[in-house]
């Protein structure tokens, strides 16, 4: 059975991703992704209730096997087609289908996370977002070690919160446009890793384009 | 003075069992018991101390109960060994409980037992329904072949009577409970392994019975003990019941700061006694208010469990919902055809390359990649999508209830805290006060310090009367105890006249056991708690006293000794007493298996029978005790046809038959 939530998400974000890139690879799919579950965790919204997990893996990360299954099931649907370099684009009956899940309520709040999430590439190019994400805490730890690791776990987020905590300070928790803490949040990541290069234990991303 | 009360027992010929559905292959079965040792053989859980229990049940009507000992069950008058009887026959269901599992509901009506003994020259016959009750089905007595009672006519507690009487009268006891007693007590060494020479009581017991000579004499000492026993122990509560009551007059004396001197009496503060039940009255008013609060907090939980599954529910509705709108999208991409050549990116119809592309442009656009018409539109069909539809409405008023049925419960929640917090609160405040009013509100509460008197007047004539029936008791005790010192003295007149012949008997089966001398005497306890004698072991110059001063396997056998030296003398030649052993070599340390073959079978050449189980194994017992007693007094009955082996005892049936077959060599060879 197809898990709901993670094709809606590859859907949307696909959709908010392309005007602004041009082109969507799917590791972007999965970051982005990961990036809007840290802004429902920042707005308080349980890990547990996003409906999928993440992890570092040979694969890349952040990475879910959910999402890259529901890719796969959009592109076997024809809701979205690969080119030639394997960058996606939302199709025309795509386009349909997403209008149709965002009339329902079930996908209302988590697209209000993920177009936060996309915004943030207004701001900041991927590769520098997926920089920024290699020193979240608990995707730091794992590269460092070199390990394939769950991520979002409860040790996880604690070091999140504390984080977040500073963040809300700064933006506060309500904001309108969840862009801006997600940005000031990529910022402070790579500000704080300047001292040192990123983690790089693990492939960005296997596929990458 | 007497010497061996010479009795006859029971030498049982032959065992038949009916619907024992333990035995699956064999339900209904008779084995034949030849004089010597009958040994039933097996593996583990075959069901050989089922055996050795139904045939106890059948000679008692009851199964030993492997916690057995003689106590007090109930408030009758009587000895111990009554007791015993009375309890396990009628009222602790041991037997009943022990044969449900290995008797199949519907076999239950027809399962019995039937045992065939001699005694002297009568064979008796009875049978015994498992699940009966007391009564026989049949009991029958021939002499010298001839019918002497066939019960015929008789109901079946009348036939169970009647066994009783002649069984009694033919092994020469003075009652059928002694019979039980001697039965489960002293003959039978079963898993329970009790031990004789560690437990006064039934020590002393089995020595009325088998030294005493005069069973009146053992029935009244039985009883006399029983009787002083619960005098000290009636004495004994009458001493806790008047501890209660003195505390009771210092907690009033205390309370109302008496010591002994007259209080000056003064009016009850009306205002003091009012704020008294003021706060106390809080504190109810609270507690109803805390279990009212707590009842709706099952409630709120209730609610919010129900909102929280009715949202579990639609959500994965939802989910099933959805998948099935995913599947049935449009499929143009997986006819054949076209999967073929978008996978290998080469038409599947011309075998050019590089199409692959353009045919998903096409499909995307919504035209058929062969002849270009506009395909219908790929969405799922309207009748998937309302429903879908339907269901996230659902969801989303079932999420608004869960949230409000939350907000409930937190709230609730907070609410029972609170109040739970004002109760402690009230509750602190009322024992302060009680505690700093204590003489008036008690003084209040019996109606004035003169009834406060009169109430400690009135307990100290309760405390008074107490301590006299106590004392009353104990003088009773006293009394009893000195009738029971009175027969305990006879016994120890008899023990010693008895000592010539009865200790050499115990020396010598020790001695095929152990190897070494024991010496054996008797100790007169006449402690108020115990009252009897204690037979003292002394092995290389050192008493062993207390049961940890022997290893296991020198316990076990030494007890074994023990009942088989009591068996022997209280036995008249001819009719001596069998005794029941269950699986002897479990207990046993490697280097006396040898030796306890031989001590058994030095009991089995003074005429005695040993009707025991044993596995099959490597023991030496078996092997040992094969050899003394050869064909002609010995029979082995292998149970392995009985019922279903388990699948390691069918893997390991080989080292079974060399077991075996080593033991019947030693028969073989034995005998000599």
């Amino acid at each position: 059975m197809s898990n709901h939530d993670a094709y809606f998400d590859a859907l949307s974000i696909c959709d908010r991703l392309q005007p602004i890139l041009g082109q969507v690879a799917t590791s972007e799919v999965h970051l982005i992704a990961y990036l809007s579950c840290l802004l429902a965790l920042y707005r308080g919204r349980a890990v547990g209730n996003w409906g999928y997990k993440f992890a570092v893996t040979k694969e890349g990360y952040p990475y879910s096997p959910d999402v890259q299954a529901a890719v796969d099931t959009l592109l076997h649907q024809g809701v979205l087609v690969a080119d030639a370099d394997s960058f996606l684009m939302v199709t025309r009956s795509g386009t349909e289908e997403l209008a149709l899940l965002r009339s329902l309520g079930a996908f209302r709040e988590r697209d209000e996370y993920i177009n936060g999430a996309c915004g943030s590439t207004l701001a900041l190019p991927t590769g520098t977002i997926r920089d920024a994400v290699a020193h979240a805490p608990d995707v730091r730890g794992a590269l460092r070690m070199g390990q394939t690791r769950l991520l979002l776990t409860q040790s996880g987020q604690n070091l999140l919160y504390d984080q977040f905590a500073a963040l809300s300070q700064a933006v506060g928790i309500d904001v309108a446009d969840l862009m801006v803490p997600a940005v000031v949040w990529l910022i402070y990541l790579l500000e704080a890793s300047a001292d040192g290069p990123a983690p790089t234990h693990a492939p960005a991303h296997a596929g990458e384009a | 003075m007497k010497g061996s009360p010479e009795l006859s027992f029971p030498k049982v010929r032959s065992v038949e069992l009916e619907g024992f559905t333990l035995y699956s292959k064999m339900p209904d079965l008779k084995i034949e018991i030849s004089p010597g040792v009958f040994c039933l053989a097996g593996a583990n859980g075959l069901g050989k101390s089922t055996f050795l229990a139904a045939l106890n049940f059948g000679l008692t009507g009851i199964v030993p109960d492997p916690e057995r000992e003689l106590k007090s069950h109930t408030r009758h008058e009587g000895g111990y060994i009554d007791e015993y009887f009375r309890y396990h026959k009628t009222a602790s269901g041991y037997t009943e409980s022990f044969f449900t599992g290995r008797i199949a509901d519907t076999d239950r009506d027809e399962a019995s037992v039937t045992l065939e003994f001699d005694i002297g020259e009568r064979r008796y016959r009875l049978t015994r329904g498992i699940f009966d009750g007391p009564g026989l089905r049949v009991f029958e007595v021939r002499h010298n072949g001839e019918v002497e009672f066939d019960g015929e006519g008789h109901s079946m507690s009348d036939r169970e009577v009647e066994y009783h009487g002649r069984l009694t009268e033919a092994i020469g006891l003075g009652s059928f409970e002694q019979f039980v007693f001697l039965q489960h007590f002293v003959f039978t060494f079963d898993e329970g392994r009790h031990l004789l020479l560690w437990n006064q009581r039934s020590l002393n017991h089995a020595l009325h019975l088998c030294i005493g000579s005069d069973f009146d004499r053992a029935n009244q000492a039985d009883a006399l003990q029983r009787q002083m026993e619960r005098a000290g122990s009636l004495a004994r509560n009458k001493q806790y019941q008047a501890s209660g009551v003195s505390n009771r007059i210092s907690t009033i004396r205390d309370a109302i700061g008496e010591d002994g001197e007259e209080d000056a009496e003064g009016p009850i503060p009306e205002e003091m006694v009012r704020a008294h039940r003021v706060i106390g009255e809080n504190v109810q008013a609270q507690q109803d208010k805390v279990a009212k609060k707590l009842g709706e907090l099952r409630d709120a939980e209730l609610k919010w469990a129900t909102a929280s599954s009715r949202l579990s529910s639609l959500q994965a509705e939802f989910s099933r919902e959805f998948s099935r709108h995913v599947h049935k999208r449009s499929r143009v991409e997986l006819h054949p055809l076209v999967a073929a050549t978008l996978s290998e990116d080469e038409c599947a119809v011309c075998g050019t390359v590089g199409v692959a592309s353009g045919i998903k442009v096409r499909i995307n656009e919504g035209h058929c990649p062969l002849c270009g018409t506009g395909l219908p539109n790929p969405t799922p069909d309207e009748d998937s999508l309302a429903r879908l539809k339907e269901i996230d409405g659902q969801v989303a008023g079932s999420r608004e209830a869960l949230e409000a049925a939350t907000a409930e419960k937190e709230r609730v929640s907070a609410e029972v805290i609170a109040a739970e917090d004002r109760l402690n609160a009230l509750r602190d405040e009322l024992r302060e006060f009680e505690e700093a009013n204590r003489r008036v509100l008690l003084e209040a509460d019996s109606g004035g310090s003169a009834k406060v008197r009169e109430t400690i007047n009135r307990l100290e004539e309760e405390l008074a009367d107490l301590l006299k029936q106590k004392e009353a008791k104990y003088q009773e005790r006293d009394k009893l105890m000195r009738q029971l010192v009175k027969l305990q003295r006879e016994l120890e007149q008899q023990y010693e006249f008895a000592e010539d012949e009865f200790v050499p008997l115990f020396q010598r089966l020790a001695y095929a056991f152990l190897g070494i001398e024991i010496l054996v005497r008797a100790e007169s306890n006449e402690g108020i708690t115990s009252i009897g004698l204690s037979l003292i072991l002394e092995m290389r110059g050192s008493v062993r006293r207390e049961e940890y001063q022997l290893s296991e396997s020198q316990r076990f056998f030494l007890d074994i000794a023990l009942r088989m030296a009591m068996a022997q003398y209280m036995s008249k030649q001819g009719n001596e007493a069998p005794l029941y052993v269950d699986t002897p070599e479990g207990s046993l340390d490697i280097a006396y298996e040898a030796r306890a073959g031989s001590m058994f079978a030095e009991f089995v050449e003074l005429g005695h029978d040993i009707i025991m189980t044993a596995n099959i194994n490597s023991s030496q017992i078996l092997r040992r005790l094969a050899r003394v007693c050869g064909r002609s007094r010995m029979t082995i009955q292998k149970m392995t046809s009985w019922t279903e082996l388990s699948d390691v005892q069918v893997q390991e049936e080989r080292l079974f038959r060399k077991a075996y077959d080593e033991i019947e060599e030693a028969l073989k060879e034995g005998g000599d």
